[in-house]
């Protein structure tokens, strides 16, 4: 049990992860570019990959399949996983936003005495509701939220933003931004005690990395 | 027929299992001098009302008895042995050693999770703090995992006065250690580097820097002793550390301090903890096995 196993994003953030962990780790070729293989493992490498769903990667650590993982803090905000989270990694930045139809203000949207939202994340939105002493239903979507909105299905919507595009396109903007969220290293609470070693040296490593950038 | 949402069967082949470890722990504290207690699985709400913090008591089970009276599942037993003994004058008592084997109830913490019953085996000892009174209780862990069959166990020791004496030191608001105390508890290094990191003249203190390094200081005794080394003598940081070092002293004595580890990070879901707090785990598990810790002040609640 002497290497470390990393459970890693796949979709938007993992070419961002791996070109980042390049840069600390001898990264075998064979991952780089768009192999569809779910765990490497390789005797010449001394860590254990798993890719998993970007939701899904905390989840593998919380219950300690992976000792380390990197997830996005909206997930980590959303799940609550008991994680450790060690180190912000600078990738995959954007922001968590409440977001209404163009030229309705924070005021008017809040003074509506009862307003729908709709989003991906209902226990961060739950939260932004109850702090804000707004009422509301919540109406629980998979994706293509901006959808919501401009169909009449929602009012608002909480969703992540990074260059408003989207936004735009679909008449929407920024009512008020909820938090900036990014990509996080976390660690598994037994791991970082039984293996805290191997992870402190590669924390630090880490951590040169992301603030030479 | 469908059964209530996170509550679940135990085949023969199972429970088996589980009676076998559940034997072999009330045969250890049998012979420790430990004597069994039941408390009722349904008690008054209010009854873990001083000792939960918000979050936690929403997660009981919460419904009104036929007097109207807002009652609940017991979600642990402490609080209930504590309730049980309170009122009597400590001669009264009629042991000081007590333990329990029965289930606890909690909802989930969120939705995506669903264990709500659970098993609970577990013992008290009511006396005063000293450090072989803790010495026992972490000697009856030691033995518990071993007995258990865990293998590789190891054992964490810490003590609230280390993370209090490191907050308390550093020259930021009460504000500002809220919000260190509430990202410590939630495990958030990240928040808590950049907390000390913008809001400190000096980041460089030794109390700053350990506490960015919290889930990092770990380590055997020489360790331990040289950290308490490091702060002044009648510090509570050193205080702490020659309490938790006696006990260790009497661990080894007994021959029972293998896989025995100090850890500044070591983080309790519960706030009553007053002294000595302790969590057993192994490799192969991804969460602890084990805990527990010392709470004075628990009897005059009540």
């Amino acid at each position: 049990m002497a290497d470390l196993t990393l459970s890693l994003p796949t979709g938007r953030l993992k070419d961002e992860c791996v070109e980042l962990l390049s840069q600390v780790l001898p990264w075998p070729e064979t991952l780089k570019g768009g192999s569809r293989c779910l765990v490497y493992e390789d005797k010449t490498f001394p860590w254990k990959i798993l890719f998993s769903h970007p939701k899904d990667s905390s989840t593998y650590v919380e219950f300690g399949i992976a000792d380390l993982g990197i997830v996005g803090k909206d997930i980590l905000l959303e799940r609550e996983n008991h994680v450790f989270e060690l180190l912000d990694l600078g990738i995959g930045r954007c922001t968590m936003v409440l977001a209404g139809p163009q030229g309705l203000s924070r005021a008017e949207l809040i003074e509506r005495e009862h307003i729908r939202i709709a989003t991906k994340y209902p226990a961060i939105t739950q939260r932004y509701m109850t702090e804000n002493g707004l009422t509301g239903d919540l109406i629980y979507l998979y994706g293509s939220i901006e959808l919501a909105p401009a169909m009449g299905l929602a009012d608002a919507i909480v969703d992540l933003v990074s260059t408003g595009k989207t936004l735009q396109e679909n008449r929407l903007e920024i009512v008020d931004e909820i938090c900036p969220v990014s990509a996080r290293l976390v660690a598994n609470r037994v791991s970082i005690r039984t293996r805290g070693k191997a992870m402190a040296s590669f924390l630090d490593r880490l951590r040169e990395v992301v603030h030479n950038d | 027929m469908e059964t209530v949402f996170g509550m679940k069967d135990a085949f023969p082949h199972e429970t088996r299992k589980k009676r076998e470890i559940e034997e072999a722990l009330r045969r250890i504290f049998q012979q420790w001098g430990y004597e069994e207690v039941e408390t009722p699985t349904v008690e008054l709400f209010k009854t873990f009302l001083p000792t939960m913090e918000d979050e936690e008591s929403e997660r009981l089970y919460r419904f009104v008895n036929r007097e109207g009276k807002l009652a609940c599942l017991r979600p642990e037993f402490t609080t209930s042995v504590a309730r049980m003994f309170s009122g009597r004058a400590a001669r009264e008592l009629p042991t000081t050693r007590v333990f329990y084997d029965g289930k606890i109830f909690r909802l989930p913490t969120s939705p995506f999770r669903s264990e709500t019953e659970l098993t609970q085996v577990g013992l008290e000892n009511f006396g005063r703090s000293k450090p072989f009174v803790d010495a026992e209780i972490i000697a009856m862990a030691a033995v518990s995992l071993r007995e258990a069959g865990i293998r590789e166990y190891e054992l964490d020791i810490a003590h609230v006065g280390f993370v209090h004496y490191l907050l308390d030191t550093l020259s930021v608001n009460d504000e500002t250690k809220k919000h260190l105390r509430r990202y410590i508890r939630n495990r958030d290094f990240n928040s808590v580097k950049e907390v000390l990191q913008s809001t400190l003249l000096d980041s460089d203190t030794t109390s700053a820097l350990m506490l960015e390094q919290l889930p990092f200081l770990r380590g055997k005794k020489p360790e331990l002793e040289s950290l308490r080394d490091s702060f002044p003598a009648q510090s509570l940081f050193a205080k702490s550390a020659d309490h938790v070092i006696q006990v260790w002293n009497i661990l080894e004595d007994l021959g029972i301090d293998n896989g025995v580890f100090f850890n500044l990070g070591l983080i309790r879901d519960f706030e009553y903890y007053t002294g000595v707090i302790f969590e057993g785990f192994s490799a192969y598990s991804g969460s602890p096995l084990l805990t527990g810790g010392r709470y004075d002040g628990l009897f005059h609640r009540f």
